[in-house]
């Protein structure tokens, strides 16, 4: 078992694995950052539109914040599971 | 009496913006600089050394990655436990830093266990553009969470 952990690191390096990850990691970071944007815009914004319907924004951007975490762990549990088989 | 409120409510967002400034530029300083410094000193030495530095040198067993957790580390605490504004963003914000925490620790263990091998293929230039490519997504995220935190 031990030997087999130890060569997931070799094959981690290889193939479309390490861009996977990349990937996993990328969404998750959008959805993170999305908020504080979120928040940026609406501090920093003239427009009515955006200041008068900033809970609707909210809502948009954490249902859209959590699909994108939904997206990124399912990513990184596969790449888990095609490493371990 | 209206022009007074307003300027009142521009003055608190101005020094509102002024104090989330002066967290990020903190945070640049001691948190994301203090951290690379070990990595920075080892470049040094070498390069004292006559060493031809390349960028497979900044971080070939994935030290990167651990900065990554460190500073993602920092941002949650900072940004948990700040208000009740924004809470549900800032949750969202503290999630991804998380998830971000989490792939950064178990790729950093799933790397140093393959060096083990002597004949294994990852090599330090790979490792280390994964781990630089990581580390910003990681400063990109952090840096969104310490805004959160200092915004009220």
């Amino acid at each position: 078992m031990f030997e087999e952990i130890i060569k997931m690191g070799d094959v981690f390096m290889q193939g479309d694995i390490l861009f996977t990850t990349l990937l996993a990691i990328g969404i998750a970071s959008l959805a993170s950052i999305s908020p504080a944007l979120a928040v940026f815009v609406k501090k920093n914004s003239e427009n009515k539109f955006v200041q008068t319907h900033e809970n609707l924004m909210s809502r948009y951007v954490i249902i859209f914040g959590l699909i994108m975490l939904l997206i990124s762990l399912v990513i990184f549990i596969n790449i888990l599971y095609s490493l371990w088989r | 009496m209206a022009s007074l409120a307003s300027s009142h409510v521009e003055d608190f967002q101005e020094y509102n913006r002024r104090e989330v400034l002066n967290k990020l530029v903190k945070w640049v300083i001691f948190s994301v600089i203090v951290s690379l410094l070990p990595l920075f000193i080892n470049l040094l030495l070498l390069y004292l050394n006559g060493i031809y530095l390349t960028i497979a040198y900044f971080s070939p067993h994935g030290e990167l990655l651990l900065i990554s957790v460190t500073i993602c580390a920092i941002a949650i605490g900072d940004v948990i436990g700040t208000g009740k504004k924004y809470l549900a963003l800032k949750l969202l914000a503290a999630g991804g830093c998380v998830l971000i925490l989490i792939f950064s620790s178990s790729i950093f263990a799933i790397l140093s266990l393959g060096s083990i091998i002597p004949e294994n293929s990852a090599t330090a230039s790979a490792i280390t553009d994964f781990s630089l490519i990581t580390f910003l997504f990681s400063l990109l995220t952090s840096s969104g969470c310490v805004y959160l935190s200092e915004v009220r």
